[in-house]
């Protein structure tokens, strides 16, 4: 582990220089949000504010992707099969490194779930689209100093305000400086040579430190949700808080899109004449769509069915999956959500 | 990094109608498939999508696979309106199949409903291949209406060699069979039901009944097993479309023990 330290004067530079090499991709302002997006220009990142108004999840599993590329002129299609190129044609892959300037670490833990679900299945059955961007990225994280009130990052195995997993770089904002903690090769290899980066004084560390503890403290909002696992799937879907809990729900899906561990994707075809994109797109278990056949039948017919499930994945099945729950405490759905339904309510009634 | 999303081209090479909404489509991949009965591709139509579907057809022949198909939806209508010659996408295969090695020496009771049958067809292949590993194969055969029934040739020719029983919800004037729902033809004193096997697949609402009656009957849990249906669309365990309790459909099944399922919510919807 190697300690740097930046002035937040020489911050900008720094991006700037590493936009010449890869694609920086910090959080900047589009429109009225802050979201991650590719920066160029070092000073556009807005490294002083809380959690982003979407998760980064989408720079490794964007919102649309282009999956493949085809044809249905039948020519044409010849034409290309002759080539050997197949049916469909697969998208070209990144072709330049990129880092995530700046994410949080809950964001972060939201991208170990990620890799967990886009991993499993052996070697055949990965998943090619997220992995390829995931192994170009390095990842530095920016802890959290004053972590929101609706942050609960410290409740479930995520490690809080200033966790380093996941992390090639962790920074931690001390007065008019971050202190750069380099925690891995890729991390090393990142910052390189890099201008404004200097030896950490032993001053500043201290003062890391302090800052961290005290992040600590500051997570006062938390949920217990070590009921769950003991409970059995039955005695949990079955329990009366769902009749009155799903009431409110209007089923707009701003819970799922913004979340940092959703990963439902809906797979579609999109036509303009004869030249065909299949596209990935994200989907989400509130949408009646989601579950329905063909025939018209839907297995989850109603909200209930539907707001029931998002919970029982999240703190019930992935737990028993993956033996962890698949949610980070980022607190963007208690922030987004249109009628206020709240997950830790949700949780503190699944964990009576 | 190999891509589990690419498609494979695979032309129609022969299309069969079965009854007024559904046709059997034999087709011929660009590249031989192995796979195993059960098992299901995602079938592509250029444009329109991908639905999945288990191959209803004899695997033994190789380069060839069946796919029999209800028309009900995007996919389906424009594969209906397809033509000989005409180049499809395959991907896959995907999910467990069936467990052929726990139905030897066994009496194997298949019942399927509706266009529940075509992966039954595809097993019903792979068994009398080797009639002589099960004790006796047993099919138990319900549709709508007399012209609903899939296979109609195939069904008469089974029963030369099986067990065959079928049964429509409504009969007519060429119907000389039974008439009900298919939990009317399952009670046979015969079958040894301790060593007995139950594979089923049809409407969610058929396997539930079927399911409960095969238990009221005595059969084990463990020895129901449910191809279980739900949207798809990955098909190896990331999409979330398909996930019922702690399982995908697709990844962990979609053949399952009712052992397997029954603590589970949702099954039957």
């Amino acid at each position: 582990m190697k300690e740097m330290v930046i002035n937040k004067g020489d911050m900008a530079g720094l991006l700037t220089e590493l936009a010449g090499e890869m694609t920086v991709i910090a959080p900047a302002k589009k429109g009225d949000n802050l979201l991650f997006e590719p920066i160029s220009d070092g000073s556009k990142a807005v490294l002083d504010s809380a959690n982003t108004r979407l998760s980064p999840k989408g720079v490794l599993f964007p919102q649309c992707e282009q999956m493949m590329t085809f044809t249905t002129d039948r020519k044409q299609a010849r034409l290309v099969a002759a080539e050997n190129a197949g049916i469909m044609q697969d998208v070209k892959p990144l072709d330049q490194g990129q880092v995530i300037w700046g994410i949080r670490p809950c964001d972060t833990a939201g991208f170990l779930i990620l890799d967990k679900v886009f991993n499993q299945g052996g070697a055949e059955y990965e998943d090619a689209y997220y992995l390829r961007r995931r192994e170009k990225t390095a990842i530095v994280g920016l802890g959290c100093n004053k972590p929101l009130s609706t942050c609960f990052c410290t409740s479930f195995d995520n490690g809080g305000p200033f966790a380093t997993n996941g992390l090639d770089v962790l920074l931690t904002e001390v007065g008019d400086k971050y202190v750069v903690t380099v925690l891995t090769d890729k991390g090393e290899a990142l910052l390189k040579g890099k201008n404004g980066l200097s030896e950490a004084d032993s001053a500043s560390i201290d003062q890391a430190g302090q800052i961290k503890d005290a992040a600590l403290k500051l997570v006062y909002s938390s949920i217990k949700a070590d009921k769950i696992k003991g409970k059995t799937t039955m005695e949990l879907f079955d329990d009366p808080c769902w009749d009155t809990l799903y009431e409110t729900c209007m089923a707009c899906g701003v819970c799922t899109y913004s979340c940092p561990t959703c990963h439902c994707f809906d797979i579609q075809d999109e036509m303009i004449d004869t030249e065909g994109v299949r596209m990935r797109n994200w989907d989400s278990c509130m949408f009646s769509l989601f579950t329905a056949h063909a025939t018209g039948h839907n297995p989850r017919p109603t909200k209930k069915e539907r707001f029931k499930q998002r919970f029982m994945h999240k703190f019930k099945y992935f737990q028993e999956k993956f033996d962890r729950i698949a949610c980070v405490g980022c607190g963007r759905c208690i922030q987004l959500c249109p009628v206020n339904i709240d997950v830790r309510q949700v949780v503190k009634e699944m964990n009576r | 990094m190999k891509n589990p999303y690419q498609v494979i081209e695979a032309n129609i090479f022969k299309i069969i109608d079965e009854t007024p909404n559904i046709k059997t489509f034999v087709l011929v991949p660009e590249q031989p498939l192995s796979f195993k009965t059960g098992q299901f591709m995602e079938l592509t139509v250029p444009g329109l999508g991908e639905a999945p579907f288990t191959p209803s057809g004899d695997l033994s022949k190789g380069e060839e696979l069946e796919f029999t198909v209800m028309k009900v939806g995007l996919v389906t209508d424009a594969l209906h309106v397809a033509k000989v010659d005409e180049p499809l996408g395959l991907r896959g295969p995907f999910g467990n199949g069936y467990p052929l090695q726990k139905f030897e020496g066994k009496d194997v009771l298949i019942i399927g409903g509706g266009v529940g049958l075509a992966p039954l067809r595809s097993l019903l292949y792979t068994l009398l291949a080797h009639p002589s590993k099960y004790k006796r194969i047993l099919l138990r055969y319900g549709a709508r209406t007399p012209e609903d029934l899939l296979y109609k040739e195939e069904l008469k020719q089974w029963q030369e060699k099986i067990d065959v029983l079928t049964t429509v919800d409504h009969g007519d004037e060429t119907w000389a069979g039974n008439v009900g729902v298919v939990t009317t033809i399952l009670d046979d004193p015969d079958i040894d039901i301790a060593q007995a096997a139950a594979v089923i697949c049809g409407p969610p609402i058929m396997m539930k009944f079927v399911t409960l009656r095969l238990l009221d009957l005595g059969f084990k849990p463990e020895s129901i097993y449910l191809s279980m249906e739900k949207n798809m669309s990955c098909g190896f365990g990331k999409c979330g479309h398909c996930r019922l309790g702690n399982f995908y459909v697709c990844k962990d099944g979609p053949v399952f023990t009712y052992e397997k399922l029954k603590g589970l919510p949702e099954i039957w919807d």
